[in-house]
């Protein structure tokens, strides 16, 4: 299992709020993950509540695409 | 000639196969990045089919010029193809982060879902072009 590199504090901040903007959403995120991508942070949300159908799927891009516009923040939301 | 199929195939064949004595974790970003590849090339091949669009594999934008141009095409898939992308992204560069199961199965079933919706986006853009002439 590779080690997990803590947060730094900016970054600490930034993933409470995606946790609450998807709180917000109506999804329950069990994990968050950072990343650092060539165009900036990436947080990978596991959220719980959605299964991973189509349907399912169209729901989480719209709040993808929400996040990313009106806050500009890149997440990518996984249902598990 | 290599087709983006035949990446799916193998894709496939580490996925269902025989894999046990290897590294979990490695094999599951193995098969994402295989998956990734899979489904862009397929997708390219299927754009040049349809009009003058040509890939240009020499440079690394051939990314975010096939998910643009599907964007257009066919919207849903074209955020699916960008959510595989990450997720490519992720496998393999970020070792120090934990690949899970759910990040397979999900890339596993956006790569279903996105040659599905582009095969029938498709045709109903060539149904409409071709009633335009």
């Amino acid at each position: 299992m590779p080690i997990k590199i803590p947060l730094e504090n900016e970054e600490k901040e930034i993933a409470k709020k995606v946790r609450k903007l998807l709180f917000k959403k109506g999804l329950k995120v069990k994990d968050l993950q950072t990343a650092l991508h060539e165009d900036g942070l990436v947080f990978f949300a596991y959220i719980s509540g959605i299964p991973l159908s189509k349907k399912g799927l169209k729901r989480l891009s719209a709040i993808e695409k929400e996040l990313k516009s009106k806050e500009n923040l890149k997440v990518v939301i996984i249902p598990s | 000639m290599t087709k983006g199929k035949h990446f799916l195939k193998i894709a496939k064949k580490l996925t269902v196969g025989d894999c046990e004595k290897l590294p979990t974790e490695a094999l599951r970003r193995t098969i994402v990045n295989r998956i990734y590849y899979g489904v862009l090339h397929t997708v390219a091949e299927e754009l040049e089919k349809i009009d003058k669009f040509k890939r240009k594999r020499e440079t690394p934008k051939i990314h975010s010029i096939v998910i643009g141009r599907l964007k257009t095409i066919c919207p849903s898939a074209g955020d699916w193809l960008e959510k595989l992308h990450e997720l490519r992204k992720k496998a393999d560069y970020d070792l120090n982060i934990p690949f899970k199961k759910e990040d397979l199965k999900t890339s596993l079933f956006l790569a279903e879902l996105i040659l599905k919706e582009v095969n029938l986006c498709l045709s109903k853009y060539r149904w409409k072009t071709k009633k335009r002439k």
